[in-house]
């Protein structure tokens, strides 16, 4: 699915945050801040209401615009997926469009800055170092424009916390607008060594947050070289212990690749010793992209060759009491004990499949593939006869 | 389940990936944040001989590691070198501290105070409701074969201002417990405690609960009806098969075990599965048959059997001859128990030892155990307080049983004093402070202290102190015994430590 | 010293122990754990060394066993008294922080970083040449 691409912008100036609104509920449009959005196909009989922005995609005409538009964006059909609540930036200078958020998704998530303090050897969205806190003033222009009944909404980076003020921003409006929507904040955790930080993100209250925090290693050398930053691991453990300590909810994640598969089993008495207190503990395959895809090759170990690893993770931080989550694994790579951790995972966009699924009984509960992985996957991918119970 | 058998032996593997690509030039290797050799310091640890190879080592949480004396040395002596699997294990569980890494001092911290945090434990108060039972156990420390009511029953003013003791401590969650002698021979008194402590409770929103030790002989259906209407779990006891339950336990008629067990079916029938438990003593008799006593519990469809020691109280120490025996007779008994019990788990049976499984959680978890004889300081007061029948206070069932061998040195008082004066006024704190195993002498030094209590009653009844001299100790030999076993088991014995390490969960 | 360190005078088994190698107080303690089955004296009869006398207590004791032992014992006092000696200020600290509402170990992370104090720069390098691969 895309989400960003070259569109062709006409009058405006600035860079506009819209939402769309279809032709069936254009009564309800909202001109300041609403666009009519205008699918393939659709004529538009008399103007309808009183659209100042208008988002076409796939038409081939131009005098698809209703004559009062004052801006009038055309997107390939690629963006043939947009529906009523979506929300979109519209980059009339760069003529470009990006997906904000979709109504429809269970996967919005919001980008803070591309900035980051560590430098993941596995990272799938790699850092960059130019100025883009315009984009915490974009975040706050959007949330006012999404569904209330928006179950979850993610918050990552680069890293999020750099732009801690924007961040609270943020969270203070998630919490005031989006009342009954979870959000799901993806950080390293290190600056939340200042117990002053963990306690003004407590001090938010907001109803449903949680802290996605990645450990990589018991040992601090070795987590220290897969985030590529000597001192992270003190500096994130120490922000585990903060957050816990104003009780902000935290889930420790773990992503299995070649340098850190062998040090599941001891992290994970490490975490039911040390961190007995995270709300969960998220498994998760290795993604081939950014820089996930440039060390494919180093990184890439086939699940088969882990099951052993990740078997005796799971056990302990179960045995722990722990809440545990496999994610971007296909069933038929996984050890049959460990299917009840399994979680259909890879976001729907992502979610595909190689032929040998074809016969699989168990697809609907699978995982699939990450569309960037089809081409390199496990020895392991076969049909399955049986449908895992659920 | 997964297969949890020895995680940290897991070394990496090469097999499939004989090249291997390097990463982004961007990247540093692995190598530029190893810690530099010989750098380490070391942190604060106990030591204790295992066997004859090895030592146990464990840190200030009770976290253990076990090794060869040779590597014990060169650890303190600095020499480990900074790579391989003992290295990291010293690392991971807090034995050193790595160059450039002081975040497990902040963790032993937080693991420190989380073992020594009993605030959230349920306050268990016990009513001893009568003395009086049908049942002439020769090892029972206090009970009476009479019907004067008037001598050994509690009375309800008693039982009133016992009530107002319960609702005065801190506790969110509260346990009742009703003890005796046989507490149904006064069930009006039972039934009087429950109603009113559930109207007082209306008002005071704790997590309150019941439950009732009892012999289930003169079980009625009136019995059963009220504690399915409030709730009541019942605690009994089960000593093994009939020869050995009945030998146990005389009652006129003979057929102790019949009736104990004819009642656990109706208690289950009228309150479901898991509404019964039961609790066994051990005595001289037991000691020749610890499979079958533990297949008896699996065979009553129990999951869970105690193998519990003797207390040295009332009629067992006076009737030492017939029931008393040795720590060395006991620890085999306890052995050969604890292997019978992990074959029965084995074989796929719902069973747990429960004396392990408490020892379990405070090696294998950071959590402090709520197990009132294996307390530093002892569970005293904090885990138990007893109101017993005559109106005294004592702060656990054990010390009541001193008081019943004449000494009345851990009575804290009678029902008729306030709150604070029985639990605030510095008695209790006194005993307490002689009792923290981490100031006791020898006990200090001890590698087994973060597994291990102090059971001030024990040791006064046995050696005249509180505190006890532990180079003569039983309670410390047998908890010794208990502790290597485990350690034994858990690190050589992969299908033990299988199912060991799945009893950690409550 | 010469010949055995374990002997056997009247009735009792003495334990020579020389007073350089081993402190008088390891001596105590390891003497201490000795007292579950024997009545025991400490002596030094001579300046360097430490006479330990063992004496039956508990009936069927072996002496000479419990004179080994103690030996054995001895040698692990010594270990302790050395991880003592380098872990008794840590050991504190640890304890201290346990029980202490403020951090004693590194004050600084009580509050926020400091207003001079910009959060750390990003350590990310310029571009990166497969960040369209995931859009």
């Amino acid at each position: 699915m895309q989400l960003f691409g070259p569109a062709v912008i006409k009058g405006g100036g600035p860079t506009l945050l819209v939402r769309v609104r279809s032709v069936a509920n254009a009564a309800h449009l909202d001109p300041a801040v609403d666009a009519l959005l205008m699918r393939e196909g659709e004529r538009v009989g008399p103007p309808p209401g009183n659209a100042r922005v208008v988002v076409s995609v796939g038409q081939r005409h131009e005098a698809a615009a209703p004559p009062r538009a004052e801006v009038h964006a055309q997107l390939s059909a690629a963006f043939g997926y947009l529906e009523d609540g979506d929300v979109l930036r519209l980059n009339p200078r760069a003529q470009q469009v990006r997906v904000l958020y979709r109504r429809a998704s269970q996967h919005n998530s919001l980008l803070v800055t591309e900035q980051c303090n560590s430098l993941c050897v596995m990272c799938s969205q790699p850092p960059r170092p130019e100025d883009d806190s315009y984009l915490i003033e974009e975040i706050l222009s959007a949330i006012p424009l999404m569904a209330p009944g928006t179950r979850e909404l993610g918050i990552t980076g680069g890293e999020p916390t750099l732009r801690f003020a924007g961040l609270m921003e943020i969270l203070a409006k998630a919490r005031d607008l989006l009342p009954s929507t979870a959000v799901h904040v993806l950080t390293n955790g290190r600056l939340f060594r200042f117990l002053g930080l963990a306690e003004r993100l407590a001090a938010l209250a907001h109803p449903d947050l949680m802290l996605g925090i990645p450990l990589y290693s018991d040992l601090p050398a070795h987590h220290d070289y897969v985030v590529q930053a000597k001192g992270a691991f003190d500096q994130t453990v120490r922000g585990f212990l903060s957050l816990a300590r104003m009780g902000v909810r935290t889930e420790l994640r773990f992503v299995v690749h070649r340098d850190t598969y062998a040090h599941l089993p001891r992290l994970a008495t490490f975490v039911a010793r040390n961190l007995p207190f995270v709300s969960h503990v998220a498994i998760m395959g290795l993604e081939p992209v950014g820089w996930g895809r440039a060390n494919f090759e180093a990184l890439w170990i086939d699940p088969l060759d882990y099951q052993a690893e990740l078997n005796a993770g799971v056990a302990t931080l179960t045995r722990a009491g722990l809440h545990v989550s496999i994610y971007n694994h296909q069933l038929c790579v996984l050890d049959r004990t460990l299917w009840p951790w399994a979680v259909r995972s890879i976001s729907d966009w992502k979610n595909l499949y190689v032929d040998a699924c074809t016969e699989c009984r168990a697809r609907e509960a699978c995982g699939g593939f990450f569309a960037s992985a089809i081409g390199r996957h496990s020895r392991g991918i076969l049909p399955l006869a049986a449908t895992p119970v659920a | 389940m997964p297969d949890p058998a020895t995680p940290d032996a897991i070394t990496p593997r090469t097999t499939s990936h004989r090249t291997r690509a390097g990463l982004h030039s961007w990247f540093r290797p692995a190598a530029e944040f190893s810690p530099a050799a010989g750098g380490y310091r070391l942190l604060p640890l106990r030591l204790a001989p295992l066997d004859a190879e090895r030592y146990v080592v464990t840190n200030l949480v009770g976290e253990h590691v076990l090794m060869p004396r040779p590597e014990l040395v060169a650890l303190v002596e600095g020499r480990i070198p900074p790579k391989g699997e003992l290295y990291d294990t010293l690392v991971s569980r807090h034995f050193v501290l790595p160059p450039g890494s002081d975040v497990a001092l902040d963790l032993l911290a937080a693991k420190y105070r989380t073992r020594n945090d009993h605030s959230e434990f349920t306050g268990l108060h016990l009513f001893v409701l009568t003395l009086r039972c049908d049942h002439t156990c020769p090892y029972c420390q206090v009970s009476r074969v009479s019907s004067d009511r008037a001598a050994f029953d509690m009375t309800q003013d008693t039982a009133d201002r016992a009530i107002d003791l319960v609702f005065g401590s801190p506790s969110v969650n509260l346990k009742i417990e009703f003890q005796g002698g046989e507490p149904l021979l006064n069930f009006s008194l039972l039934r009087y405690v429950v109603e009113r402590t559930e109207a007082q409770n209306a008002r005071e929103g704790r997590l309150l609960q019941y439950v009732v030790t009892t012999n289930l002989a003169n079980l009625t259906e009136e019995h059963l009806g009220f504690f399915r209407d409030h709730a009541v779990q019942v605690s009994t006891s089960l000593d093994g098969p009939r020869e050995l339950h009945n030998a146990n336990r005389p009652r006129p008629g003979g057929d102790a075990y019949g009736r104990t067990i004819e009642g656990i079916h109706r208690c289950r029938e009228a309150l479901g599965q898991d509404a019964v438990a039961a609790l066994m003593t051990t005595t001289r008799r037991s000691l020749e048959q610890p499979e079958a006593i533990v297949d008896e519990y699996v065979a009553q469809g129990f999951r869970s059997v105690f193998l519990r020691w003797l207390s040295p109280y009332g009629h067992a120490v006076r009737s030492d001859r017939v029931v008393g025996y040795g720590v060395t007779e006991w620890s085999a008994f306890y052995e050969r128990g604890l292997r019978r019990v992990i074959d029965l788990a084995r074989s796929g049976h719902a069973i747990r030892e429960e004396y392990a499984a408490i020892i379990l959680r405070k090696m294998l978890t950071p959590f402090a155990s709520g197990y009132v004889d294996l307390q530093s300081p002892a569970g005293l007061g904090l885990g138990a307080v007893v109101y017993n029948y005559d109106g005294d206070v004592y702060a656990s069932d054990e010390a009541r049983m001193l008081a019943e061998m004449g000494d009345r040195s851990l009575r804290l008082g009678t029902v008729r004093d306030s709150y604070e004066r029985l639990f605030l006024d510095g008695r209790l704190e006194s005993i307490l402070d002689a009792t923290m195993t981490e100031a006791t002498p020898v006990c200090t030094d001890c590698a087994f202290e973060p597994f291990c209590g102090a059971d001030p009653a024990f040791h006064r009844a046995t050696q005249g102190d509180f505190v006890g001299h532990r180079p003569s100790s039983a309670f410390c030999e047998r908890n010794m015994f208990v502790f290597r076993l485990l350690l034994r088991m858990l690190n050589d014995e992969p299908e033990a430590r299988r199912i060991l390490e799945s009893w950690i969960q409550g | 010293m010469k010949g055995d360190a374990v002997v056997r005078v009247d009735g009792a088994v003495e334990v020579r122990i020389p007073r350089g190698t081993y402190s008088d107080a390891a001596v105590l303690r390891a003497v201490h754990r000795s007292t579950a089955g024997c009545f025991v004296q400490v002596e030094h009869e001579e300046p360097g060394t430490s006479v330990v006398q063992l004496r039956e207590r508990r009936p069927g004791t072996d002496l000479e066993r419990a004179g080994r032992q103690l030996l054995n014992d001895l040698l692990d006092e010594a270990l302790r008294e050395q991880v003592a000696a380098a872990t008794e200020p840590v050991r504190h600290l640890i304890l201290a922080q346990a029980f202490s509402k403020v951090n004693l170990l590194h004050p600084e992370l009580d509050g926020q970083p400091g207003s001079g104090q910009a959060p750390p720069p990003p350590t990310a390098p310029p571009g990166d040449p497969h960040r369209a691969a995931h859009h």
